[in-house]
C-alpha cells in the first residue's frame, strides 16, 4: 500500500513541531502548514492528502472556512479539528457546517489519544475510496 | 308671614259667607284675595287651580258633613292652612278638628273680627312652625339614616328610644322593630350586660365612654369602635345614653392589607435590590468565565506542546537507551573477541540508528527544548496574569498598584479576544502607584478593551484595527488613554452607554453592565473619573482617571459629580 499523507494546519508552529515529533516514524507521510491559505496552496499541488487536521482559530482565514473550502473542493479528504476550545457552540459548527469526522481537544492528553484518530481517519479514507465505485444506476418508475 | 294673605272661604251658607267677607274686609289683615265656594267639590276646584294661604272651613256641605269634610280636605292638601267654622256650640268638635290637621277653630256667632284676625294669624304662624319643624325632622332623619355610623338613643333602662337605619340593619331588624328593645334581646347575655354597664357607668358619671367591641352580636370578631355619651335635658339632668357605634373592622383590615402590601413592596425591592447585585455579579462571573475561557485557550496551546513534547522526549530516551545497550553489547562481544567481526556489529548499530532515526532526534532535541520552554514561559505569563484578576472579587481589597503593570496583565488575559482584530500599541508613562482595588480596575480595562475590539471586529474590514493605550500622570490623577479606530458610538446612543442593560449587542452577547460597572469601580469606588471621546466613524477614546490620593479627591470629587453631572463626562463631537 501506498504511503498516505497527512497535512496538519496551525498558526502555532509549536504545535506544528510537536505534532512531528509524535508522527516522524510513523507509516504515513506529515506536511505542515501554518495558515489556511498555505493548506490550500499544498492541496493544490498534492493529491495524495488523506487526512486534513486544522486549528479552529487562525488569523487570515479560520478552521471553520478551510474546513468548507476543503469539503467543497476535495470531498474525500477526511476532515479532524485539533482545537483548544471546547465551547459547545464551536463544536456544533464545525460538526454541522465542517462535517469534520473527529474534534480533538487541545492539550491532548496522550499521544495515542491524537495517533488513534489519525490511524482511524486513515482507514476510514480508505473505506470512502472503496465505496466509491460508481453505484449501480437504479430504474426510475415502477412499471 | 307674607305680606298679603290670599283666603278660600268653603261656606254653602251665602248670608254666612258674605259676612265673613265683610269681617275680613274690616279684620286690618292685609288681604289679597279672598274666594268663596259652596261646596268641597268647588274648593278642590279652586285649591287645585289657585293658590290659598287661609281655607275658612264649615263643616257641613251640600256634598260632605261633619269631621268627614276635613279629613277629605286634609288628607288631599295636607299643607294647607285650615281653620275650621263651626255652629255646633261644642267644643269637643272643635279639638276634634284640630287633632285631625286643622289650625284653630272658631264658633259660629262666637267670635269678632279681632278673633278672626288673630286665629287667621296664629294658624299661618303655627303651620310655618310645623312645616319646618317637619323639615328640619327629614333632614335630620335623612343625616342620621346617611351616617356611616350606628346610632342608637337610649333611655335610663337601657331601652332603645331612636336609632338609624344602620343600626337597626346591624341588628338584622327594622327601626320600629328595635324601639323599646335592649341589648338583652339581641345579644348574647355577657355582651349585652357589659355594653348595659357602660351605659350605666355614663349615666351616673354623665361622662362619654369609649368602648371597643370585638364580637358582633354572631359572636363573629370585629373591631367596632363605641362611643357612649350622656342626653341632657335642658337643666342638666341625664335622660339617656347616645350610643354611636362604628366599624373599624374594614378599617383594620384595610390598615392590614395595605401594610401586607407594603411589606409585599418590601421584599419586592429587597429582591429586586438582590437581583440587582446578582447581575452584577453574574456580569463578573461572566466576565471571568469570558476570560477563563479566553485564558484556557492560550493556554491550551502552549500546554498541548509542551505536554506533547514531553511524552516525545520520553521515547527518545527510550532509544537512546536501546541504542546505548547496542553499543554496550557490541563493546562486550568485541572485548571477548566472539564471532562476529567489529564491522558487522557496527552495521547493525547503525541500522538501529537508521531505524530509530536518531539523526532526526538528535536535531531535534534542542528544539524540543526551546519549545518547551517557551510553553512553561507562557504558561506562567498567563497564570501571572490571571492572579490578578482574581482578586475582581474581593471589593476591600485596596493596594498600592501600578496601573501600568495592570494594562499589561489584562492585555496579556486579554490577548485571545485582540489578537486575531488588532494591533495593540503601548506607551507606559513612568506612572507612581496608586492605591486601589487593581482585580477591579483590571475589569475596568478590560470591559474597554474588549468593547474596543469588539466594535473593530463588527466593521469587519480587511485591515487589522488599532488599539493605543497610554498611562500618563499629573498631580492629581494618574490617567490611561484606551484609543481604538473603531466605528465610534454614535450620538443618540452616548448619554446611555454607562446607564445598566444598555447594549447594542445581540440578545445574549451582552449584559448591558460591562460599562454601568466599570463607571461604578471608576467614579464610586475609586473616586475618580470614566470619560469619553468619541468620533463617528473614526473611533473612540475611553479615559480611566484615578486619584493619586484617594482621601484628598474623595470631597472634591464629590462636588463636581453634583455640579456637573455625569453628562458633563461625554464628549461627541
Amino acid at each position: 500500500m501506498e504511503s498516505k499523507t497527512i497535512l496538519f494546519v496551525d498558526d502555532e508552529e509549536r504545535i506544528l513541531h510537536s505534532i512531528q515529533r509524535i508522527t516522524f516514524k510513523k507509516p504515513f507521510n506529515s506536511l505542515f502548514a501554518g495558515s489556511g491559505p498555505e493548506a490550500l496552496k499544498i492541496l493544490e499541488t498534492r493529491d495524495d492528502v488523506a487526512v486534513l487536521v486544522t486549528d479552529m482559530r487562525m488569523p487570515e482565514m479560520t478552521g471553520l472556512d478551510l474546513l468548507r473550502v476543503c469539503k467543497e473542493k476535495y470531498p474525500d479528504i477526511v476532515r479532524i479539528v485539533l482545537s483548544g476550545y471546547s465551547h459547545i457552540t464551536t463544536l456544533l459548527t464545525a460538526i454541522n457546517q465542517g462535517e469534520i469526522y473527529r474534534y480533538i481537544l487541545k492539550p491532548w492528553e496522550s499521544e495515542e489519544e491524537l495517533l488513534g484518530s489519525l490511524r482511524d481517519a486513515l482507514a476510514h479514507h480508505d473505506e470512502l475510496k472503496n465505496r466509491n465505485v460508481p453505484e449501480p444506476v437504479s430504474s426510475e418508475g415502477e412499471e | 308671614m307674607k305680606n298679603k294673605i290670599s283666603i278660600l272661604i268653603v261656606e254653602d251658607d251665602s248670608f254666612s259667607s258674605t259676612f265673613l267677607v265683610t269681617m275680613l274686609d274690616n279684620s286690618g289683615l292685609p288681604v289679597e284675595t279672598i274666594t268663596p265656594a259652596a261646596s268641597l267639590a268647588e274648593a278642590f276646584e279652586a285649591l287645585n287651580t289657585g293658590h290659598y294661604d287661609v281655607i275658612l272651613l264649615d263643616l257641613n256641605l251640600p256634598d260632605s258633613r261633619g269631621h268627614d269634610t276635613l279629613t277629605r280636605l286634609t288628607k288631599q292638601f295636607p299643607d294647607k292652612v285650615v281653620i275650621v267654622i263651626t255652629g255646633e256650640f261644642d267644643e269637643e268638635t272643635g279639638l276634634k278638628a284640630i287633632s285631625r290637621g286643622a289650625q284653630d277653630y272658631l264658633l259660629k256667632g262666637k267670635y269678632s273680627i279681632a278673633d278672626l284676625a288673630k286665629s287667621i294669624r296664629y294658624s299661618i304662624g303655627r303651620k310655618e312652625a310645623q312645616e319646618a319643624a317637619k323639615r328640619s325632622e327629614r333632614v335630620f332623619k335623612t343625616l342620621i339614616n346617611n351616617l356611616p355610623q350606628r346610632v342608637v338613643l337610649k333611655d335610663l333602662f337601657s331601652r332603645y328610644q331612636f336609632c338609624n337605619r344602620n343600626f337597626a340593619e346591624s341588628l338584622d331588624a327594622s327601626i320600629a322593630d328595635v324601639l323599646g328593645k335592649t341589648d338583652y334581646d339581641f345579644y348574647p347575655e355577657a355582651a349585652a350586660r357589659h355594653n348595659v354597664a357602660v351605659d350605666w357607668e355614663v349615666i351616673q358619671t354623665s361622662k362619654s365612654v369609649e368602648d371597643v367591641l370585638r364580637y358582633d352580636k354572631n359572636g363573629r370578631e370585629c373591631i367596632t369602635r363605641v362611643l357612649a355619651t350622656a342626653v341632657k335635658n335642658e337643666v342638666g339632668t341625664v335622660e339617656g345614653v347616645l350610643c354611636v357605634y362604628e366599624d373599624f373592622t374594614k378599617r383594620v383590615q384595610y390598615e392590614e392589607e395595605i401594610q401586607k402590601a407594603n411589606e409585599e413592596l418590601q421584599k419586592t425591592n429587597l429582591q429586586l435590590k438582590e437581583m440587582q447585585s446578582q447581575l452584577v455579579q453574574n456580569e463578573k462571573l461572566a466576565s471571568i468565565g469570558q476570560l477563563a475561557a479566553g485564558v484556557a485557550h492560550e493556554i491550551n496551546n502552549p500546554l498541548g506542546f509542551v505536554s506533547s513534547n514531553f511524552t516525545s522526549l520520553e521515547k527518545y530516551l527510550e532509544t537512546f537507551t536501546s541504542l546505548l545497550d547496542a553499543y554496550e553489547n557490541a563493546a562486550q562481544q568485541l572485548l571477548r573477541n566472539e564471532s562476529q567481526s567489529a564491522k558487522d556489529l557496527i552495521e547493525q548499530i547503525e541500522a538501529r540508528r537508521e531505524e530509530e532515526q536518531l539523526d532526526f532526534i538528535l536535531n531535534d532535541i534542542p528544539g524540543l527544548f526551546a519549545d518547551s520552554k517557551e510553553g512553561i514561559r507562557r504558561i506562567i505569563q498567563i497564570v501571572k496574569s490571571l492572579r490578578d484578576f482574581s482578586r475582581i472579587d474581593q471589593p476591600e481589597d485596596f493596594s498600592e498598584f501600578s496601573i501600568n503593570q495592570g494594562l499589561q496583565a489584562t492585555l496579556m488575559v486579554a490577548q485571545n479576544e485582540l489578537k486575531y482584530a488588532v494591533t495593540v500599541e503601548t506607551e507606559y508613562a513612568d506612572v507612581p502607584d496608586v492605591f486601589c482595588n487593581s482585580g477591579q480596575l483590571n475589569q475596568v480595562f478590560l470591559n474597554i478593551l474588549v468593547n474596543a475590539a469588539q466594535a473593530i471586529a463588527e466593521q469587519q474590514r480587511r485591515e487589522r484595527g488599532t488599539i493605543s493605550i497610554k498611562t500618563y500622570f499629573d498631580e492629581t490623577y494618574v490617567s490611561c488613554d484606551i484609543k481604538d479606530d473603531g466605528p465610534g458610538i454614535p450620538e443618540k446612543y452616548l448619554s446611555k452607554i454607562f446607564d445598566p442593560f444598555f447594549t447594542t449587542k445581540p440578545v445574549g452577547q451582552g449584559t448591558g453592565l460591562g460599562l454601568n460597572l466599570s463607571y461604578d469601580i471608576v467614579v464610586n469606588k475609586h473616586k475618580g473619573k470614566l470619560l469619553v471621546d468619541t468620533h463617528e466613524g473614526q473611533g473612540t477614546t475611553f479615559t480611566i482617571r484615578i486619584p493619586r490620593n484617594l482621601d484628598i479627591t474623595t470631597e472634591d470629587t464629590r462636588h463636581k459629580e453634583v455640579e456637573h453631572g455625569i453628562q458633563n463626562d461625554l464628549v461627541c463631537r
